[in-house]
């Protein structure tokens, strides 16, 4: 008896250890530039300044485009002396596109749209992104984990449709 | 609630296939090798079935192109083990591949073959996949797909009406096929909407559903004058 | 119509799915396969240009998610195609994202053929080629540098094309061979280059054989004016098919009228034999605009006989019934309906001219549109006004010019046909050897089906040059392979016309260019400088947008059109034009090119009817019917009807080529393409032949089955169709598949028809003869 209880138990580490073992396996994300969200929020900026996508049409939130860092940061007269912003203004100088890597993904089956979330639904950027404003670095990974039961959740609390048809596409 | 449907006039149908192509582009559709074209397995949401008939010199075709006809009482939906294919609130027949689990229940009861099992992974040769569309997903292997009227572009036109208060209009809601064709053959609409031509057209006298014995009641119709 | 479930699965393929077991690997379920785009910065636009896939010049939309073109759609407010496209066009993305696609200039390192390369730069790339010229310059032959150009439809690069030749010294521009085919008889009644026809407008097409709905210059227009004339609108335009193939525009005619083949000028020869006797043809118009009509006393006093005469004489309806196997009935039904419905267009293209009497059917269509009265009237036949062209610097007037490379025969277009041109490269019979061939969208080692004797021919020629953007036939056996830009890279002005609508297609680059690539035009301006001396200062361009922006400056200083813009302002433009106004919607030359760009291109919806001298540039000023084009050609008059049906015991049935839709004019590269071949047999990734289901029966042949199919020329195996569309003695192979090149998806894929074609040049205008070759079926296994 006490062995059976003894191999449960096992079987439990075992478990949980493959499970923590995966879950430890997923890299952590390391962006081109440690970006730092509140140094820029302190400065005044919202949100939408930079992810333009936001309060339009699109469904897409937007990655900013160097165009849109250099509307402040000039190559020719740096703003800091952050090796960060030096990092930048090399990107900028080469036109080149940070490689800037995605941090919040809905699956490919999943229709998301920004639009309809954050500029119709007005909800906030942190219900789904977490208090992202606060970031003095990039999050290595997501600081909310989203599933289906969450959306739906949601979707019930405010009494949005559930059908799969709206979002899975 | 609207009820959207379809009718295609065969007599101005060419049979050039542009709303097969507009539709592969539009819906990321797998391209098939010839081996797997052999087999049967091309993937084709919208599809001109050809029909010959007669014999020389006294010979007709007639071209009829079939996307899913997204029936009101659609028999592939209920033998769906899995709720992967149901018909939505708003009259679409509406296929989840994450549910889904390859059985081809589906694929069987319907009686228009309109279903399409993918047999194979999705691949692209490089740098195809950059044409993508990206409000439309890639179905992976061993999950059943079917035309959807384009139900993304619903999304977005009623996205875009909600933000300026008011309902989608007409024209601003068309599947790919419809928009790309030539001659004009395929309108789209609100059936229930009295002053839209498909609640016209679908009361010509040259209309008519395809195997309507079945009771499946197709929300596509069709003209022909024979 | 009763369609049973069993229609569905034989087409849909729906049967192999009732087949075979759940095939769905555990990891499958575990992992999607992640075909989500990188994280982008979101942006959608919408650009116009123009497509460039075939001549029709429509209006585009490229649908371009974070600098990907995803779609193309139609633009509406192109007067072409009114915002629908066909099935080629929405492929141009596949053409964009090919994955063959030459990435780099390339040079060749082993021998000829051999498909050894190394990358080189642009820069060698324009010196390796002008060096060549030079030294030709230096020998005192410029001539020996012959242009073979395709179907490119730049007017800008076109007329770059023809100004290097000139500035240069060489009389060579060989251009191939117009699937149209009416050129010649437009050349030889008119005096023109190319007529175009008044579809929205006419009330009856009476067409011989041309494949109005599959292929043709004016492709979607007239799908757009075919489904207007259909469905709630029945009757507003009869379209009348005279063909022996059921094609799909028979399939979709009011009439379809089977005929043997290549009687087709017998067949226009009677209806105007019944026009004429009774009274039926348009009197006044003959008698105002046209020769050769009546009978006349030529310059050396002899009685010349008109059309009228022999026609009368020759070509009785009972004759003309036997010859075509037209029932009597048919044929009169078929006259008096043409001669009764007004306007009415009668037409034709390769399927009836590129045919040993082709010259002739082409020039006896013609004349029907001449005899009903139906020539530069609305509903008729037009003639493009000419288009505003930019200013050039006038070229040296010391270059000289040597005598053509063809032989001296009786050139009746004013370009070189390229068929010929190969014919007498072949058989070594050139008045000179070419010392540098340039190939521009041609690819005749593929084209004419004589592979292995063109690459031989080719052999005799220092430097060959291929300007492509996918590896081909003929590229293949090049020094210089030239990576072009694709459609949706580069700069072009398209010119178009729609009944009556003349119009100019902007095609703009929508992405960034993928590879690097550079624009014929760029090329030819780099090499230019490189030469030097009068070709330097012929180009006094930096790049070809220069060249182009001369031509747009053109188009805005015209007075006349406007950058597209919707139908109700079209109309008003058109109306305030017919009464000799004009005002500018764009006050300056700037916010002009800014809407030309934005729009897709500029329009000019006045059509300038009542020009009897643009029309009619012949000697007499006038429409000339046959019997005087012949004297002017010194061609004898045919005496009796023309009929040309081959009779080999030998080889019984009659070999009918033709091109699918998505096949004219190339197509087969494009996968999409492939997958949709023929609307009415589902054959794809191959060729087939089609059978009429009684010849099968009797020659034992099931659908389906591998078959021989032999000619006098030579033999090639693919799979029969049965297909009661054809008649008992035909058989008809689609065209445009069986390539060894030409990019992964178009190698390997059927057999090239044109291999087992028995083709001459046809008499006049040069096109290859198609249909005239003989044919059996034979069993792979007896």
């Amino acid at each position: 008896m006490i062995y059976r209880f003894l191999l449960l138990v096992l079987v439990g580490v075992i478990v949980v250890l493959i499970y923590t073992g995966i879950r430890g396996r997923t890299p952590p994300i390391v962006q081109p530039i440690a970006y730092n969200h509140k140094l820029h929020i302190d400065n005044g900026l919202n949100c939408s300044d930079c992810h333009q996508g936001i309060g339009t049409s699109s469904p897409s939130a937007g990655r900013p485009s160097i165009r849109t860092c250099s509307t402040c940061h000039d190559p020719s007269s740096p703003l800091g002396k952050s090796p960060e912003e030096a990092k930048l203004l090399e990107f900028i100088r080469n036109d080149r596109e940070p490689p800037w890597k995605r941090i919040y993904r809905v699956p490919d089956y999943v229709y998301f749209s920004h639009y309809r979330h954050a500029t119709l639904g007005k909800i906030g950027c942190d219900t789904c992104h977490g208090k992202v404003e606060g970031l003095t670095e990039p999050p290595p990974r997501p600081l909310v984990r989203f599933s289906m039961d969450w959306c739906i959740a949601c979707h019930k609390k405010n009494q949005v449709s559930v059908d799969c048809n709206r979002c899975h596409k | 609630m609207a009820r959207y449907g379809m009718v295609i006039d065969l007599d101005k149908c060419t049979g050039c296939q542009a709303c097969v192509v507009a539709c592969k582009s539009e819906n990321n559709i797998p391209i098939s090798t010839p081996e797997e074209s052999e087999e049967g397995r091309k993937i084709s949401w919208m599809e001109v079935i050809p029909r010959v008939e007669g014999e020389y010199p006294h010979v007709t075709v007639k071209f009829i192109p079939r996307p899913c006809f997204h029936c009101d009482k659609p028999p592939c939906t209920l033998v769906c083990p899995v709720y992967a294919t149901y018909k939505n609130d708003e009259g679409f027949v509406a296929q989840i591949y994450p549910r889904c689990i390859g059985c081809r229940y589906c694929t069987q009861a319907c009686p228009y073959t309109v279903k399409y099992f993918n047999w194979y992974k999705p691949r692209w040769d490089a740098p195809l996949q950059a044409c993508f569309n990206p409000e439309v997903s890639v179905r992976p292997a061993g999950v059943v797909e079917k035309c959807t009227f384009c139900h993304h572009r619903l999304m977005k036109a009623k996205e875009k009406a909600r933000g300026e208060n008011r309902e989608v209009r007409g024209e601003e809601y068309q599947p790919a096929c419809v928009q790309s064709c030539p001659t004009g053959a395929i309108y789209f609409g609100d059936l229930d909407d009295p002053k839209s031509t498909v609640h016209l057209l679908a009361r010509d006298p040259r209309a008519f559903r395809i195997m309507e014995d079945l009771g499946a009641e197709p929300k596509v119709y069709y003209l022909s004058e024979k | 119509m009763k369609l049973t479930r069993r229609d569905f699965l034989k087409w849909s393929g729906g049967t192999a799915v009732a087949a075979g077991v759940l095939h769905r690997p555990l990891s499958s379920l575990l992992q999607a396969d992640d075909f989500s785009s990188e994280w982008g910065p979101g942006t959608e636009t919408y650009i116009p240009s123009t497509c460039l896939l075939c001549p029709c010049a429509c209006g585009i939309l490229i649908r371009v998610v974070d600098g990907k073109a995803v779609k193309i759609e139609g633009n509406p407010l192109s007067p072409v195609n009114q915002g629908k496209l066909c099935p080629k066009g929405h492929s141009a993305v596949l053409e964009l994202y090919h994955p063959d696609r030459l990435k780099k200039p390339l040079k060749r390192a082993g021998k000829r053929g051999e498909g050894k390369w190394v990358s080189i730069s642009w820069e060698e790339a324009v010196q390796t080629f002008a060096e060549k010229l030079k030294e030709l310059h230096h020998q005192k032959k410029p001539h020996t540098f012959v242009f073979l150009k395709g179907n490119g439809y730049g007017l800008t690069t076109g007329k770059m094309i023809e100004r290097f030749l000139q500035a240069f010294g060489s009389p060579n521009l060989v251009i191939s061979p117009s699937r149209s085919g009416m050129d010649g008889a437009y050349w030889a009644t008119q005096g023109v280059s190319g007529v175009d026809y008044d579809f929205s407008h006419t009330r009856l097409i009476l067409s011989f054989g041309a494949s109005l709905l599959e292929g043709q210059k004016s492709l979607v227009h007239f799908m757009n004016v075919f489904g207007n004339s259909r469905g709630e609108n029945r009757g507003r335009m009869r379209l009348i098919q005279i063909e022996p193939r059921l094609s799909v525009t028979g399939a979709k005619a009011d009439l379809w009228v089977p005929i043997q083949p290549n009687t087709y000028a017998t067949f226009a020869l009677g209806i105007a034999h019944i026009l004429i006797r009774d009274g039926l043809y348009d009197k006044e118009f003959i008698e105002k605009f046209t020769a050769g009509f009546e009978d006349w006393i030529d310059e050396e006093g002899k009685v010349r006989e008109g059309l009228k005469t022999i026609v009368l004489r020759d070509y009785t309806v009972e004759h003309v019934s036997e010859v075509t196997g037209v029932p009597l009935d048919t044929l009169l039904q078929v006259a008096y309906e043409f001669a009764r419905t007004r306007p009415a267009i009668a037409l034709s293209d390769w399927n009836a001219t590129w045919a040993p009497d082709g010259f002739f059917t082409a020039i006896v269509v013609h004349s029907l549109n001449a005899l009903v009265g139906s020539m530069d009237v609305p509903g008729g036949v037009l003639l493009p006004p000419s288009l505003p062209s930019g200013e050039l610097p006038p070229l040296p007037p010391d270059t000289p010019t040597q005598a053509p490379i063809l032989p001296p025969e009786k050139a009746l277009l004013p370009s070189l046909p390229e068929w010929p041109f190969f014919q007498n490269l072949m058989e070594n019979r050139l008045p000179y050897m070419p010392e540098v061939l340039f190939l521009y969208h041609t690819n005749p080692v593929y084209e004419y089906g004589k592979g292995e004797k063109i690459r031989k021919a080719l052999d005799s020629i220092p430097l060959i040059v291929a300007y492509t953007s996918l590896m081909n036939e003929t590229a293949e056996y090049a020094d210089l392979v030239l990576p072009e830009p694709s459609v949706l890279e580069r700069w072009e002005d398209v010119p178009g016309f729609a009944s009556g609508t003349t119009l100019v297609g902007i095609a703009q680059p929508v992405v960034t260019p993928l590879y690097d690539t550079l624009p014929l035009g760029d090329f030819l301006i780099r090499v230019a400088k490189a030469v030097g001396g009068s070709l330097s200062s012929a180009f006094p361009f930096e790049n070809f947008e220069e060249a182009l922006e001369a031509q747009l400056n053109a188009l805005f200083s015209a007075r006349r059109g406007t950058p597209f813009t919707d139908p109700l302002e079209v109309a008003n433009i058109r109306s305030l034009e017919e009464r000799g106004w004009w005002t500018p919607v764009e006050s300056s030359l700037e916010d002009f090119k800014t809407r030309l760009l934005e729009k897709g291109g500029w329009v000019d919806p006045y059509y300038p009817y009542g020009e009897p001298s643009r029309i009619y540039q012949t000697p007499t000023r006038q429409f000339e019917f046959f019997p005087l084009v012949w004297k002017r050609l010194g061609i004898p008059t045919p005496t009796g009807p023309i009929q040309s049906a081959p009779s080999d015991p030998e080889y019984p049935l009659f070999l009918l080529p033709y091109f699918p839709l998505v096949l004219w004019n190339g197509g087969g590269e494009l996968p999409w393409l492939q997958e949709v071949l023929s609307p009415i047999l589902p054959v794809n990734w191959d060729s087939w032949v089609e059978i009429n289901p009684e010849t099968a029966k009797k020659l034992g042949v099931e659908d389906g089955e591998v078959v021989w199919v032999e000619t006098p020329a030579g033999r090639v195996k693919t799979r029969a169709k049965v297909y009661s569309g054809l008649p008992p003695d035909g058989v008809a192979i689609p065209a445009g598949l069986g390539h060894t090149s030409y990019g992964r998806y178009a190698r390997g894929k059927g057999i090239p028809v044109a291999e087992i074609l028995t083709q001459d040049s046809v008499p006049h205008t040069f096109f290859p003869s198609w249909f005239s070759t003989p044919a059996r079926i034979r069993k792979v296994r007896e």
